[in-house]
């Protein structure tokens, strides 16, 4: 019986944006938009979605009288995200399992 | 708008985002660079300076000024860097706390230095920088940085252990030049030209 793939990473921007974040200390909302291709307003929502569920922290600040928003990933969102690869693993080879 | 994934496409969206957010390994060298060119520059005009009579008595001052310059520049390119980048990575991150540790260290050993002998602490830092170097070298798993932090080491144990230079101060001063060349330019300029990533 295989587990459930976590609903809330499995969308492709979501997990784009996450998968991005694993790999840096913090991103701006500009670097997340250039590297998933994604529009202003998804980015958004999706943005939002994962921070309601503390995977992310949000920061909105100004910087040279620019807004400037940066995204980090939550220890709740590691885990989250681990957990998400563990169950993927178990799908792709499921003798894993 | 959410866009359906199998569990084969999740597994690329990960690969792919991953390759993206990794890090440059010649992104490191300027700040190496920047620091060693300074650094020599402060060592060996306070070498030229020691020569004359008149100038002895403010040799040291060459490294606050130069170092001034140095931590602004460093201050303004660094925010540029990140800000054009768009992300904060996580090896810009240890780099900045193990940095920070070693001027708080580097404080702390120049407050003790008119008690300790300049000669001495001269060679401490040679050193400290040595550790630094070393530490980076691990973060970036790049081992042509990590032998010019253990060759630092050398040096400063070549600094205490050789009365040519712990008997000396001016030739402490070349000892701290050519340290400098070792560990912070030669692997500056190889991480300058590496095509790699980490």
């Amino acid at each position: 019986m295989f587990k459930e793939l976590d609903p809330l990473l499995h969308s492709q921007l979501r997990l784009q944006i996450i998968s991005l974040l694993m790999g840096v200390e913090e991103a701006s909302f500009n670097y997340l938009l250039e590297n998933t291709g994604a529009t202003k307003g998804n980015l958004s929502i999706q943005i939002n979605k994962l921070k309601d569920a503390d995977y992310i922290l949000v920061t909105k600040q100004f910087k040279d009288n620019f807004p400037l928003t940066t995204c980090k990933v939550t220890q709740k969102g590691k885990k989250a995200f681990l957990e998400y690869i563990d169950t993927l693993q178990t799908y792709l080879k499921p003798g894993r399992e | 708008m959410e866009n359906q994934i199998n569990e084969q496409q999740s597994m690329d969206i990960i690969a792919q985002m991953i390759q993206r957010s990794r890090h440059r390994l010649s992104e490191s060298s300027f700040d190496l660079l920047l620091w060693g060119w300074l650094a020599f520059s402060a060592a060996t005009f306070q070498y030229i300076l020691y020569q004359f009579e008149t100038t002895v008595e403010f040799s040291w001052f060459t490294w606050p000024v130069i170092m001034t310059i140095g931590g602004i520049t460093a201050g303004i390119m660094g925010n540029r860097r990140i800000k054009e980048k768009g992300h904060e990575s996580q090896i810009d991150f240890y780099m900045k706390y193990i940095w920070l540790g070693f001027i708080v260290m580097l404080f702390i050993i120049l407050i003790h230095a008119p008690k300790l002998g300049w000669t001495g602490c001269y060679t401490m830092i040679i050193a400290l920088y040595g550790l630094g170097i070393f530490s980076s070298g691990a973060i970036l798993k790049y081992k042509p940085m990590m032998l010019a932090g253990a060759a630092a080491w050398v040096l400063s144990a070549i600094g205490v252990f050789v009365p040519f230079f712990h008997q000396s101060f001016e030739n402490t001063l070349l000892l701290l030049a050519s340290s400098i060349v070792v560990a912070y330019l030669i692997p500056g300029y190889m991480l300058k030209k590496s095509p790699d990533y980490v």
